[in-house]
C-alpha cells in the first residue's frame, strides 16, 4: 500500500518534472528565438558597438532575464567573435555557421566547453549594407538548472494530500481489512476443522484471493451443512426409531404383570413400572431417582436392594421372598437380574429387579400340601374299613353269614369309594395336563339329571336331607359329554347333600333361559360360603378353613373339577350364598351347539 | 366288663370295631359324632375312647379339648385313630396326658393287643374311669 502510494506520488512526480521540463524548453525557445531575431533586425553598430559598454544583445539578454541564458555572441562569416556577453562561468563553443540563405535562421545543440552542460543554440544572421555579416548566437543551457523552490513547494502541496489521503485511506482499508483477515483466519481455523485446506495460504492476502477463499469456504461450509442436514435427517430418524423402540421396551416392561425395578448401580432406581404400585405400596414417582431408604419399609428387602450397591461383585442374580408387613397372607418373591451392556459384558448398567405377587402361587403350594394330606386321608379312610373288615373275615371262620354279607359288603363299597377317588385324581390330572377329550353324545337332559338325582337320593336320606327336583317339560336334549357332565353334577349334587344340616332341602332345577341358554341350580339351605370364601372355592385344593368344614370329609377338587368340566362345554359355573343361609350353584351353558351339530349331522 | 366308647362317624367302621372289641370281651359304646361321645361321657366315663378326627358336629380334636376342660383329673386313656401323620396336625395333642395315636389303617387285632396290655398294666386306672 505503501508502495502503491510512493508510486503514485513518483508518478505525479514524473509528471510534473516533464512537464517543468516541456515548459523550460519551450521558453528557452520563445527567448532564444525572439532574442535572436530582434537582434537580427538590429542595425550592425548596436550590434557591435565600437566601446564595450554594452550593447543591445547584453541589454535585451538582461530585459529576458532567463536563469538559463549561457551566452550571446556576434561573428562574423568566419566564425571569429566581434562581440560576446555571457552568463556566469559560461564560455561560448566555436561553430561552423551555415552558409547557405535558408539555413540562416535556426538552431542547434552544442556542448557547452566550460562545465559540459548541454546548450540549446538559436541563431540568425547579421546583416551590414544588405550583405551578410554574420551571425548572432544566443545559447541556453537546455536542462534548467534546478526545479525552483517555489515549484517544489508547489509539488509538495500536491503531493502531501495525496500522500496523507493515501496513508489514510491505507490505514483506513486496514482498519476495515482487519475484521477481514480475521474471517480469512477464521475461516482457515474452521476449514482446517473441517479436515480440509483452503486453496491459499493466508500471506498473500488481497482482496480477489480473499473472495475466493470466501467462495471455497463458502462451498465448504454449504456441504458440510448438507452434510449435517443429511445427518440430523437420518439422526432424527435414528431417534425415532430408539424412542419407538424405548417406547416399545416400556410398552412392554409396563405391561409385565410384575413388578419392574431398574436400579442404577448407585442402587437408585431409573424405571419403574406401574405394578410396583400396588406390590411395594408406594407411587411411582416417589421410587423413580430416589433411593431406596426413602420408601423402601420392609428391611429384608431394604437390605436386598442396598447390597447391590456394595460392590460390582454384589451384582450377580439373586432372588428373596418376604411377606408384606400389611398382608399377612400376601408373598411377594423378589427376583434381581444384573443388565450387562449388550456390548461389553465387563460393563454393568445396573440390575432389573422383578417383584412378583406370588401369593397365589404360594397358597397353592399350601394347598396342594393340604391336598396330599386330603387325598391320604380320604385313601386312609376306605383303606382303614377295608383294613378291618377283611382282618374279621381272616379272624373269624365262624363269622354268621349276615355278618359276613355285610363285611363283603362294605369291603366292596369301599373298594369303589377308593376307585371313584383315584379316577377323580386321574380326571383332574388329565385336565390339568389338557389330555382329557370332550365326547360329545346326545343327552336327553331330562333323564340324565333324573339318574344323577335318584343315585344321591339314598345318601340323602342317610343324611337326613329331602330332594327335590323340577325340570321344566320343554327342555330337550343336548349334546354333552355325559360321564363328565355327570362327574359335575354330582359333585355340585354331593356337595349339597353334604353342607346341608339334617332336615336340610335341596333344590335342584332346570329350565330354558334365552332362548339358547340352559340353567341348571342346585340350591341348598346348609350353611351357606362366606363372601371371600365364594372367590376361592373353585380353586383348586381349596376348602374353607371352618368348623363346619373341618367336619365334612372333602379333598377340595369338587367344585375344581366341576367348573373344569362346564367350561370345557363352554358353559359358566357361578355361586351365590350367604353365610349360614345356604348356597345356590348355577350352571348355565348353550343348547346350541347341540342343535347346530344334529343339523349338520342331518 | 371294660367298657369301650368308640366315636366314630362311618357306620360300618363302628360296627367293624364292636364286633371285635364284643368277641375280646369288652363293653362296647359308640357315638357318630364328637358332641354324642361328650354326652356319653358326662353320662358315664368309659375305660378307653377310640376316636376318629373328622367328625361332624364335634370333631375328634375339639372333643379331647372340650374333655381336657371338663375333666381335667381324666384317668382313662384316649386312642386316636388318624391318617394324618404329619407333625402340624399332632401339635394339639401335646396338651393332652395320656392319648395315644392309631395310624389308619388300623389293625383290629394291634387295637385288642394295645388294650388287654393296657389293663393288665393299669387295673386300677380302668376301675377309677367308673366312678
Amino acid at each position: 500500500m505503501i508502495a502503491a502510494s510512493l508510486v503514485a506520488i513518483a508518478i505525479v512526480s514524473a509528471l510534473l518534472y516533464t512537464h517543468q521540463v516541456r515548459l523550460h524548453s519551450e521558453t528557452t525557445r520563445i527567448h532564444g528565438v525572439a532574442l535572436t531575431r530582434a537582434l537580427s533586425g538590429a542595425e550592425y553598430s548596436q550590434l557591435v558597438p565600437d566601446n564595450d559598454k554594452g550593447g543591445l544583445m547584453r541589454t535585451l539578454a538582461n530585459v529576458q532575464a532567463d536563469a538559463d541564458f549561457a551566452y550571446g555572441i556576434v561573428v562574423n562569416v568566419a566564425g571569429s567573435k566581434l562581440y560576446e556577453t555571457t552568463s556566469a562561468g559560461s564560455i561560448a563553443p566555436a561553430a561552423t555557421m551555415p552558409s547557405e540563405p535558408f539555413a540562416w535562421f535556426g538552431e542547434h545543440r552544442v556542448t557547452s566547453p566550460g562545465d559540459g552542460r548541454p546548450v540549446r543554440e538559436f541563431f540568425a544572421p547579421v546583416l551590414k549594407d544588405g550583405q551578410l555579416a554574420g551571425f548572432i548566437r544566443a545559447g541556453y543551457y537546455d536542462q534548467p538548472s534546478g526545479i525552483p523552490l517555489d515549484q517544489i513547494s508547489g509539488f509538495g502541496l500536491m503531493a502531501l494530500p495525496i500522500f496523507l489521503l493515501t496513508a489514510l485511506s491505507y490505514f483506513l482499508i486496514r482498519r476495515e481489512i482487519r475484521p477481514l483477515g480475521q474471517l480469512s483466519e477464521k475461516m482457515e481455523q474452521a476449514s482446517r476443522a473441517y479436515g480440509t485446506q483452503l486453496s491459499h495460504p493466508a500471506e498473500n492476502q488481497n482482496m480477489g484471493d480473499f473472495i475466493h477463499r470466501f467462495d471455497q469456504f463458502i462451498s465448504l461450509v454449504q456441504s458440510r451443512v448438507r452434510q449435517m442436514d443429511s445427518q440430523a435427517d437420518s439422526a432424527q430418524a435414528a431417534t425415532h426409531l430408539l424412542n419407538y423402540k424405548q417406547g416399545k421396551a416400556e410398552s412392554a416392561l409396563n405391561s409385565i404383570p410384575d413388578a419392574v425395578l431398574v436400579i442404577d448401580d448407585a442402587c437408585i432406581p431409573t424405571f419403574a413400572n406401574p405394578k410396583i404400585e400396588p406390590v411395594l405400596g408406594v407411587n411411582r414417582d416417589a421410587i423413580i431417582g430416589h433411593a431406596p431408604q426413602e420408601w423402601c419399609e420392609n428391611k429384608e428387602v431394604l437390605a436386598f436392594l442396598l447390597r447391590f450397591k456394595s460392590s460390582p461383585s454384589a451384582m450377580r442374580p439373586a432372588s428373596m421372598e418376604y411377606m408384606p408387613a400389611d398382608h399377612s397372607d400376601r408373598r411377594v418373591s423378589v427376583s434381581a437380574f444384573p443388565l450387562f451392556s449388550p456390548r461389553d459384558q465387563n460393563i454393568l448398567f445396573g440390575m432389573l429387579i422383578v417383584f412378583r405377587d406370588i401369593s397365589k402361587e404360594h397358597q397353592n403350594k399350601q394347598a396342594g400340601a393340604e391336598f396330599v394330606a386330603h387325598v391320604a386321608h380320604e385313601l386312609k379312610t376306605p383303606l382303614n374299613t377295608l383294613s378291618a373288615y377283611s382282618e374279621l373275615l381272616l379272624d373269624y371262620a365262624s363269622l354268621a353269614e349276615t355278618e359276613r354279607v355285610d363285611a363283603v359288603n362294605v369291603i366292596s363299597g369301599e373298594v369303589e369309594r377308593m376307585a371313584g377317588l383315584i379316577n377323580n385324581l386321574l380326571n383332574i390330572s388329565k385336565m390339568d395336563t389338557g389330555t382329557l377329550p370332550l365326547v360329545r353324545t346326545r343327552v336327553k337332559l331330562q333323564g340324565f339329571l333324573q339318574d344323577a338325582f335318584d343315585s344321591m337320593t339314598h345318601n340323602a336320606i342317610g343324611k337326613g336331607v329331602e330332594l327335590d327336583l323340577q325340570i321344566s317339560p320343554e327342555i330337550g336334549s343336548v349334546r354333552l359329554d355325559k360321564d363328565l357332565f355327570r362327574i359335575a353334577i354330582d359333585n355340585l349334587l354331593s356337595n349339597a347333600i353334604k353342607y346341608s344340616n339334617r332336615g336340610g332341602h335341596v333344590t335342584v332345577t332346570a329350565q330354558n333361559v334365552d332362548d339358547d341358554q340352559i340353567r341348571i341350580s342346585v340350591r341348598d339351605r346348609g350353611i351357606g360360603i362366606s363372601p371371600e370364601d365364594c372367590d376361592r372355592i373353585f380353586l383348586k385344593y381349596y376348602r374353607a378353613n371352618n368348623s363346619e368344614t373341618a367336619a365334612r370329609s372333602g379333598h377340595g377338587l369338587g367344585l375344581y373339577l366341576a367348573k373344569q368340566i362346564i367350561e370345557m362345554h363352554h358353559g359358566s359355573l357361578t355361586v351365590q350364598s350367604e353365610a349360614g343361609k345356604g348356597s345356590e350353584f348355577i350352571i348355565t351353558f348353550k343348547a346350541q351347539p347341540a342343535q347346530l351339530e344334529e343339523s349338520q349331522a342331518l | 366288663m371294660k367298657k369301650i366308647l368308640i366315636a366314630d362317624d362311618e357306620p360300618q367302621m363302628t360296627r367293624v370295631l364292636k364286633l371285635y372289641l364284643e368277641r375280646a370281651g369288652y363293653q362296647v359304646e359308640s357315638a357318630p359324632n364328637g358332641a354324642i361321645a361328650l354326652a356319653c361321657i358326662q353320662a358315664s366315663a368309659p375305660d378307653v375312647l377310640v376316636t376318629d378326627i373328622q367328625m361332624p358336629l364335634m370333631t375328634g380334636k375339639q372333643l379331647c379339648l372340650a374333655l381336657e376342660e371338663e375333666f381335667p383329673h381324666r384317668t382313662f386313656p384316649i386312642f386316636v385313630m388318624t391318617s394324618m401323620t404329619d407333625r402340624d396336625h399332632r401339635e394339639w395333642t401335646q396338651k393332652i396326658q395320656n392319648l395315644e395315636f392309631l395310624e389308619k389303617p388300623v389293625s383290629m387285632r394291634a387295637l385288642i393287643v394295645k388294650l388287654d396290655r393296657h389293663f393288665a398294666q393299669a387295673p386300677a386306672a380302668g376301675g377309677d374311669g367308673h366312678a
